[in-house]
C-alpha cells in the first residue's frame, strides 16, 4: 500500500500540450479513475507514472520518495496494458512468474505465489496455456495476475477493459472492484467509459485537454459538476448559456435567451451581468404541472422510448433540452409542452463558453 | 401445367447453375495456370538440362539424353590440387560473413525498428544506397582499397566484402522481424523489472527468432551466391564456386560448370524448404517496405 504524488506534470509532445500542470494525490488503497475523452492525456500521465515517459516539467512521489528520475524497471508500479501484452511464447504459469523470477525469489516461493495469483483470479488449471489459447477475458485475468504477483505499491490499469464485450465488461469490473477491496492496492486506473469511472472508482479525476477539471467521488462529480465539460461529459445535462441579472439573499436571477428568466440557488454572490452556464440533467428536468417559476415553453422533437424512461427532445428558447419523463407517459411528437426546471435540481457553472444548449446535442 | 413446369423447375436452378460454373473455367484461372506453368518451364527446364549436364559423361546429338553418366565433375569439385575445394571454401566465406554480419546488424536492425536516434536517416540512407549502387562499381572501388590495404585475395578481405553486400539485406530482414514483436510486451517486461538484456533475450528474442534466422539464412546464400566483388577481390588463393563455375564454364567445360550451378542451388533449396516448413513466406518478404 502506497500513496502516490503527482506535482505540477508538465508533458508536451512537440507544440502539442498533453499533460497541462496536473497536481493529483491518490491515497493509500484508493482507486482514482482518470476519466476523460480520448486525447485528453489520462494515458500520457498514466505512462508517466510508470515510468515510460518522461515528465517535461513535475515531479511523481510514491510514499514520499520521488521517482521522477527513475527508469520503470525499478519503479514499484505495475501496469496492466489496454491489448494486455502477453508474450505469445510464455505459459499463463511462466508468464505470472516472470516478474517474480526477475526479483529472484527462491523456486519454491515463486510457485506458490503463482499458485495462489492463478487462484485469485480463477484461472487454476490453465498454467500450461499459452495466451493464442485463451479467451480474451482470460488473457484480462492473465495480465492481472502477471502485475499483481510482484505486489506493486501503485497498480496502472491502462483502459483494462475496452478490449472485452460488453457482457464480460459489467462483470470484470464487479470483479476487479472486489479484488481491490480485498488486496488494498492502490490503484490508478484509465478510462473513457463513465459508467465504468463512476462505478468502480473511491474518486475520479475528470480531465480534459490535458488538464485536470475536476476530482472528487463519483458523487460529487456527477451532482456537483465544477465546470461546464464535467457536466456536459458525465450523464446528460442540459447547458444553458445566460447572464446574472439579480443577485440576493442566496438566489440569482439568470436571464437566458428568448427573455426568460431562471431562478437558481447559489451561496455565493456573484456580479450582475456575469456570464454563467445553468446545468440541469435530463433526469432532473420534468414537464410542467402548475409550476410557475423556472417553466420554459416547448416543442416535443423527439420522443425516444429507452425502457425504464423515455427521453425527449425539447425545442425550447434557451435550445434543444433533453427532458426524461415516464415511459409510459402519452406524449405525441410535436405536441406543445411546458419544462419545469426546478430550482433545486439547477447547478450553476462559471462562464459560458461550453457547448451551446442547441450545439451537438443528442440523445 | 405451367404452375407444373415452375415447380420443377425452381429446384433445379442453382444446381444447373452452379454445375455451369464448375465446367467452364474464368480466364483469370487459365491465366493463372499458364503463368505457373510459364514459370516452371522457365525455371525447371534449365535446371534439368543442367542437373543432365552435371551428371553426363556422353552428351551428344542427336541424343535427347546423355548416353552415359559419371559423378566425376562433382568429384573434380571437392578435390582441388591447390588447396581447398572451392566448396569448403565458399562454405568458410559464407559461414564467417554470416556470423559478422549478424553481429554488426542485428544491433542496427533492433535500433531501427525500435528507436527514432540523431543519424537514423543516415544510417537509412545508407543501407538504401548500397542497394542503388552497381554492384560492378563497388567492385572496382573495392578492389582498388584491398591493393592498398594489402587484403586482396585474403580470407578477411573476401568476408569484409560479402559482409558489406549482405548488411543491408540482413538489417532490413532482421528489423522487420524486431518491429514484429510487440513494443508493449517489452514495456510490460520492462515494468515488471526485467533489464534490457533479459527482455532482450526472454521477450524479444524468442518473438523475432524466425525473421532473425531468415536473415541469417539470406546472407548465408548471398555469400554463397556472391560473384561480381569476389571476381575483383579475389586471386589465387581463394576461389568461391561462382568463380570456379565461371571459370570452367570460360574454358569451355560444361560438365563441371554444371556440377558447380548444382551445388550452389542446394543451400537455396533447402532455405526454401525451411521456410515453406516453419517460417511461413511473410518472414521472407518481411523485409521490403514496412519501415521507415
Amino acid at each position: 500500500m502506497a500513496h502516490l504524488t503527482l506535482q505540477s506534470l508538465v508533458k508536451r509532445f512537440g507544440a502539442v500540450i498533453a499533460v497541462d500542470r496536473v497536481s493529483l494525490e491518490v491515497g493509500s488503497g484508493e482507486l482514482l479513475c482518470l476519466l476523460g475523452p480520448s486525447g485528453c492525456g489520462k494515458t500520457t500521465l498514466l505512462r508517466m507514472v510508470a515510468g515510460f515517459l518522461r515528465p517535461d516539467e513535475g515531479a511523481i512521489a510514491i510514499n514520499g520518495a520521488p521517482v521522477t528520475e527513475v527508469p520503470p524497471e525499478k519503479r514499484p508500479t505495475a501496469m496492466v496494458f489496454q491489448n494486455y501484452a502477453l508474450w505469445p511464447h510464455k505459459t499463463v504459469a511462466n508468464t505470472v512468474a516472470f516478474g517474480l523470477r526477475v526479483r529472484r525469489l527462491p523456486p519454491v516461493r515463486i510457485r506458490s505465489k503463482v499458485a495462489e495469483m492463478l487462484d485469485l483470479l480463477g484461472l487454476t488449471g490453465l498454467e500450461d496455456r499459452y495466451p493464442r489459447e485463451l479467451s480474451g477475458g482470460q488473457q484480462q485475468r492473465v495480465a492481472l495476475a502477471r502485475a499483481l504477483a510482484v505486489e506493486p505499491a501503485i497498480l496502472l490499469l491502462d483502459e483494462p477493459l475496452a478490449n472485452l464485450d460488453a457482457q464480460l465488461r459489467v462483470h470484470m469490473r464487479a470483479e476487479l472492484r472486489q479484488l481491490q477491496r480485498k488486496l488494498g492496492t492502490t490503484m490508478l486506473y484509465v478510462t473513457h467509459d463513465q459508467e465504468e469511472a463512476l462505478s468502480l472508482s473511491d474518486r475520479v479525476a475528470v480531465l480534459q485537454q490535458g488538464r485536470l477539471e475536476q476530482v472528487g467521488t463519483p458523487e460529487e462529480i456527477y451532482r456537483r459538476p465544477a465546470t461546464s465539460f464535467v457536466a456536459g461529459f458525465i450523464g446528460h445535462s442540459n447547458l444553458i448559456a445566460g447572464t446574472v441579472a439579480q443577485c440576493e439573499g442566496g438566489r440569482l436571477s439568470v436571464r437566458i435567451r428568448g427573455g426568460f428568466t431562471l431562478e437558481v440557488g447559489s451561496a455565493d454572490l456573484i456580479p450582475v451581468g456575469s456570464a454563467v452556464t445553468v446545468a440541469i440533467r435530463a433526469e432532473d428536468a420534468c414537464l410542467a404541472r402548475q409550476e410557475t417559476m423556472n417553466v420554459l415553453p416547448g416543442t416535443i422533437q423527439l420522443s425516444a422510448f429507452l425502457g425504464a424512461t423515455r427521453r425527449l427532445t425539447v425545442a425550447s428558447p434557451a435550445g434543444l433540452l433533453r427532458v426524461d419523463c415516464p415511459a409510459d407517459l402519452g406524449v405525441r411528437e410535436g405536441s406543445a409542452v411546458e419544462i419545469h426546471l426546478p430550482i433545486d435540481r439547477l447547478h450553476l457553472l462559471p462562464g459560458n463558453t461550453g457547448p451551446a444548449p442547441e450545439d451537438g446535442q443528442t440523445l | 401445367m405451367s404452375a407444373n413446369i415452375a415447380g420443377v423447375a425452381a429446384p433445379l436452378d442453382p444446381m444447373t447453375r452452379s454445375n455451369v460454373r464448375r465446367s467452364r473455367p474464368g480466364w483469370p484461372e487459365v491465366g493463372r495456370t499458364f503463368a505457373v506453368a510459364a514459370v516452371g518451364a522457365f525455371v525447371f527446364v534449365p535446371l534439368a538440362i543442367l542437373g543432365l549436364y552435371s551428371l553426363s559423361d556422353q552428351w551428344n546429338a542427336p541424343h535427347l539424353l546423355p548416353t552415359a553418366y559419371t559423378i566425376k565433375w562433382y568429384d573434380y569439385l571437392f578435390h582441388y590440387e591447390g588447396g581447398l575445394s572451392g566448396v569448403v571454401q565458399s562454405t568458410l566465406v559464407a559461414a564467417a560473413t554470416t556470423v559478422f554480419t549478424m553481429l554488426v546488424g542485428l544491433p542496427a536492425a533492433y535500433a531501427l525498428a525500435r528507436y527514432r536516434f540523431r543519424g537514423r536517416r543516415v544510417l537509412e540512407m545508407a543501407l538504401l544506397a548500397k542497394t542503388a549502387i552497381p554492384v560492378i562499381l563497388v567492385g572496382v572501388g573495392t578492389a582498388s582499397l584491398f591493393y592498398i590495404w594489402g587484403l586482396h585475395d585474403t580470407f578477411v578481405g573476401l568476408v569484409a566484402a560479402h559482409s558489406v553486400g549482405a548488411l543491408p539485406l540482413q538489417v532490413w530482414t532482421a528489423a522487420a522481424a524486431f518491429q514484429r514483436v510487440d513494443v508493449s510486451g517489452e514495456e510490460a517486461a520492462r515494468d515488471l523489472g526485467a533489464s534490457f538484456i533479459r527482455r532482450f533475450v526472454e521477450i524479444v528474442l524468442p518473438g523475432a527468432l524466425p525473421g532473425i534466422i531468415a536473415s541469417a539464412i539470406l546472407v548465408f546464400l548471398f555469400s554463397m551466391d556472391e560473384f561480381t566483388v569476389t571476381f575483383f577481390v579475389s586471386g589465387v588463393a581463394y576461389t568461391t564456386m561462382p568463380l570456379r563455375l565461371y571459370s570452367a564454364l570460360n574454358s569451355g567445360y560444361i560438365e563441371p560448370a554444371a556440377a558447380s550451378a548444382m551445388i550452389l542451388l542446394m543451400p537455396s533449396v533447402l532455405y526454401l524448404g525451411l521456410v515453406l516448413r516453419y517460417f511461413g513466406s511473410s518472414e521472407l518478404r518481411g523485409g521490403l517496405g514496412n519501415l521507415g
